[in-house]
């Protein structure tokens, strides 16, 4: 047990340090690569009229002179300190601007991961429990076609069908003014079945290939033959040597859903943080886009820090080696 | 109480399993099925359990069991049955344990409302029944303790058939001893009905009652144990007798190698260990202790052991694939560099491995004769038609069909299989053949197959063999002397024939008392039953 303890305790030091590094060494990517994004924002903020005095004055109040290591050490300073900074195009703080974007992201985010992890758990048990068998084949075939069609047109079809045709749902997921998505959950449906079928199908397929993997393990096969009965040979003995692997599935939906939802977002006109970023990029906005990348890149970390944790836990072999 | 009537069992291009197979399992007595691999054995057994493996299909008959059908049972009935009346025990038990259940559980699990508490069926298979025991997970138990919980979760369900598959081939003696006592148990008690599979015909002698021989699916003869396994009628039946090792039969003496022995390979004062975890819980084994060992030209020197007696790293060792912490290995009479990539095209060509399980050590999405080829080029340089020719020379050798060489590793048979890992070997030209438990998946027959091929290699070429095996039963069949390992220590050499009779260190008569011999078995087991009536009468 204590054995057990330390482990555990070790472990957690562990990740959460090689947490840090890693946000570390991405914020100096990032930082690095907007500042090779093509142009100059000086240039792009007065316009191709500007006379080269004012950009001149411009490039020194943005401090665009200093040298790439001492800037970068400046935001990372004002960062820390929680100090966003702001807009180099509005003004306005970095904060505002990402703040309604990013509640919004995490929520249809939040709904829809739930949702893929229930889709593709239940659909892998199903397909995976007796590899070769009718409902394993159906499985199989149903998800590859799903994950095979391109998610702006599950997304279109479900506009013009659902949206518009039957008129069930609103076509556009706008959020109201004052107030979050959950104000007006009915916008979330089509986002979230959209994004659903297609992450579900791929979380189902890989995760499917895992349990499969799993029942042919010779003490699942025991199980079987001991007669016991089939929810306790798939809850007790198949199903948890499938976790770890099935975590680190799940843990790949988490860049889906929060940087690679950008299409669904545009397509339903969400405002999330993928189209905030998507549109900030356009304008050189280098404040916002670095924020935005490192929250992005934060979430993704965290969500397989996580995957690893469950694992770690789900693997009594691994939780009390010594 | 449980009987099969013509079972026909069809695998993929319904390649024939099982023939027209009729056995019936009495209350309390024991059968047994032997025969080579592949003779349809398992599937039979599993057959019992009213279940097919996949792949396969059953075409015909029936199994039998309180007066049903197993395979027109309703799912929901067979396993009620499967739960409650029929215990299966696979050829290696510790696998059938779940890595994420408690040992409590798992034979919790398995037990009726009528069966022993979960406490005392541990104690039963002999093991702790204390809290912390039974709250560990099975990597937190020994090898040995994995297979007595398997046994107690066989068990646990009180079952009236018991099935148990090749159980010896990956126990010790005193966990089989348990094993023998837990089966007589349930058949006094219970009056359960056994089949036992196995090719260890020894092991067949002591607990079988009848005998079926299995042959390519067909059962070519069965009758009581001790007249089958005496006086066999059937040729397959006969030839799986004589292929059995057998410590006490006597052995013809083996020609001495050379008058004047001159040792090739020199093992002095070798000490080797390995670091087993990490961090604080790594435990650092002694595999090897001062252990020093000559290998004569033309020689065959046995090493035996238990598992994890050193063996292996011993042979690592010399083979310049393990460091050894200290000692020195001298190939005709010169210092080998300890590691295999110091040591010269020459020296490394001289000691050659053939590994436990060659269809492992070959590519497998090549053929073995370019794995062959490949050894060719490598240790004697040559390619192109002198390669081939040399390839034709070594298939001959070792008596493989050549066109065989054209097939993957898996298309192979184990002793086909076998044969292109020993030509492998060969085609390096090596002084010295290191074979490390390579019989071990191997069924007798074919397993004396390998050995007596070993020995005419030796005869043609005087090439000395360094033979490791646990079995000493079969060690004894060719080996001109013995070394005994006991947790890294060379406790005895010594020559096999005054060995067997008269074996120094208590290691040695322990590894003697517990070698598998049919005819003592036998012997044993007649006076027994000849005692008997004496018994009755007095």
């Amino acid at each position: 047990m204590t054995a057990g303890l330390h482990n555990a305790a070790r472990y957690t030091i562990w990740r959460m340090a090689s947490l840090v590094a890693t946000l570390l060494a991405v914020s100096v990517i990032l930082f690095a690569a907007v500042e090779w994004l093509p142009g100059d924002p000086a240039q792009q903020i007065l316009g191709i009229n500007a006379t080269p005095e004012r950009l001149d004055v411009l490039r020194e109040q943005l401090n665009l002179n200093d040298p790439v290591p001492v800037r970068y050490g400046h935001w990372l300073w004002s960062t820390l300190q929680g100090d966003l900074g702001e807009s180099v195009r509005t003004n306005q703080s970095v904060e505002a601007i990402i703040a309604r974007p990013a509640l919004n992201t995490a929520i249809l985010a939040l709904v829809a991961f739930a949702t893929i992890a229930a889709v593709a758990l239940c659909l892998a048990a199903l397909g995976g429990m007796r590899d070769g068998s009718k409902t394993s084949t159906v499985v199989s075939v149903t998800t590859l076609s799903a994950v095979s069609v391109p998610e702006f047109i599950i997304a279109g079809i479900l506009i013009s069908v659902v949206g518009l045709e039957l008129g069930w749902l609103p076509a556009v997921s706008l959020v109201p003014s004052e107030g979050t998505p959950l104000s007006r959950p009915e916008i979330l449906v089509l986002p979230v079945i959209s994004l659903s079928i297609v992450g579900g199908a791929y979380g189902a397929r890989l995760i499917r290939a895992a349990v499969a993997d799993a029942a042919r393990l010779p003490h699942v096969q025991a199980a079987r033959l001991a007669g016991l009965t089939e929810s306790r040979v798939l809850f007790r003995h198949l199903l948890p040597s499938a976790v770890p692997p099935s975590v680190q599935v799940l843990a790949f939906m988490v860049p889906f859903l929060v940087g690679g939802a950008v299409v669904v977002e545009r397509i339903f006109a969400f405002p999330g943080l993928g189209s905030q970023l998507v549109d900030r990029i356009a304008l050189r906005d280098a404040p916002v886009i670095e924020v935005i990348g490192l929250i992005q890149a934060a979430t993704v970390i965290v969500g397989f820090q996580i995957a690893d944790a469950v694992g770690f836990l789900a693997s009594p072999e691994r939780r009390t080696a010594g | 109480m449980i009987e099969v009537r013509d079972l026909e069992v069809r695998g993929g291009l319904d390649a024939q399993i099982l023939v027209g197979v009729s056995v019936s399992l009495e209350s309390g007595r024991t059968l047994a099925a032997v025969g080579g691999s592949g003779a349809g054995k398992t599937t039979l057994g599993l057959a019992l359990l009213g279940f097919v493996r996949p792949g396969m299909r059953k075409v015909g008959g029936e199994v039998c069991f309180g007066g049903q059908n197993l395979f027109e049972l309703p799912e929901a009935e067979l396993r009620r049955l499967r739960r409650e009346s029929i215990a299966y025990l696979p050829q290696n038990p510790a696998s059938t344990l779940t890595p994420t259940m408690r040992v409590e559980d798992l034979v919790e699990e398995r037990r009726l409302a009528t069966s022993e508490p979960t406490g005392q069926l541990l104690e039963l298979v002999q093991l702790p029944s204390d809290r912390s025991f039974r709250r560990r997970f099975p990597h937190q138990l020994s090898i040995g303790q994995q297979q007595r919980v398997a046994m107690a979760r066989a068990i646990a369900n009180q079952p009236r058939v018991l099935i148990l598959d090749e159980p010896t081939s990956s126990i010790d003696p005193t966990t089989q001893r348990l094993m023998l006592s837990l089966v007589e148990r349930l058949r006094d008690d219970l009056g359960a009905a056994t089949l036992l599979i196995s090719h260890d015909l020894a092991s067949v002698a002591r607990m079988a009652d009848e005998v079926v021989v299995l042959r390519q699916g067909e059962i070519v003869e069965r009758g009581a144990a001790l007249r089958v396994l005496h006086t066999p009628m059937d040729s397959y039946s006969k030839a799986l007798v004589s292929a059995s090792p057998d410590i006490a039969v006597d052995q013809p003496p083996l020609a001495p190698n050379t008058d004047e022995p001159v040792p090739v390979l020199r093992a002095i004062d070798v000490s080797a260990q390995f670091v087993l975890g990490r961090g604080r819980g790594a435990r650092t084994i002694h595999a090897a202790r001062n252990v020093s060992f000559d290998l004569a030209s033309g020689e065959t020197f046995a090493l035996i052991g238990r598992s994890g007696s050193g063996k292996s790293t011993i042979a690592r060792v010399l083979l310049g694939l393990h460091p050894a912490e200290s000692g020195e290995v001298l190939l005709n009479g010169c210092l080998l560099p300890p590691l295999l990539r110091r040591r010269d095209r020459k020296q490394r060509a001289a000691i050659q491995l053939v590994p436990q399980n060659p269809e492992e050590s070959f590519n497998p999405r090549r053929t073995v004769g370019d794995g062959i080829r490949r050894s060719i080029r490598q240790t004697r340089g040559l390619s192109g038609s002198a390669a081939t020719e040399r390839l034709a020379e070594l298939l001959e050798q070792v008596q493989l069909e050549p066109a065989l060489a054209r097939r993957r590793p898996h298309e192979l048979s184990g002793g086909e299989q076998q044969r292109a890992a020993i030509a492998r070997a060969l085609a390096a030209e090596p002084e010295v053949l290191v074979c490390d438990e390579i019989t071990t998946a191997l069924d007798t027959i074919v397993q004396s197959q390998i050995v007596d091929l070993l020995q005419q290699i030796q005869r043609e070429t005087g090439i000395s063999l360094l033979f490791i095996t646990h079995d000493l039963a079969l060690a004894h069949e060719f080996a001109h002397r013995v070394g005994v390992l006991n947790e890294g220590t060379l406790v005895e050499i010594a020559a096999m024939a005054s060995f067997v009779n008269d074996p120094q260190a208590p290691e040695s008569r322990e590894l003697l008392d517990a070698a598998s011999s049919l005819s003592r078995t036998l012997a044993a087991r007649r006076s027994a039953e000849d005692d008997l009536p004496a018994v009755a009468a007095s």
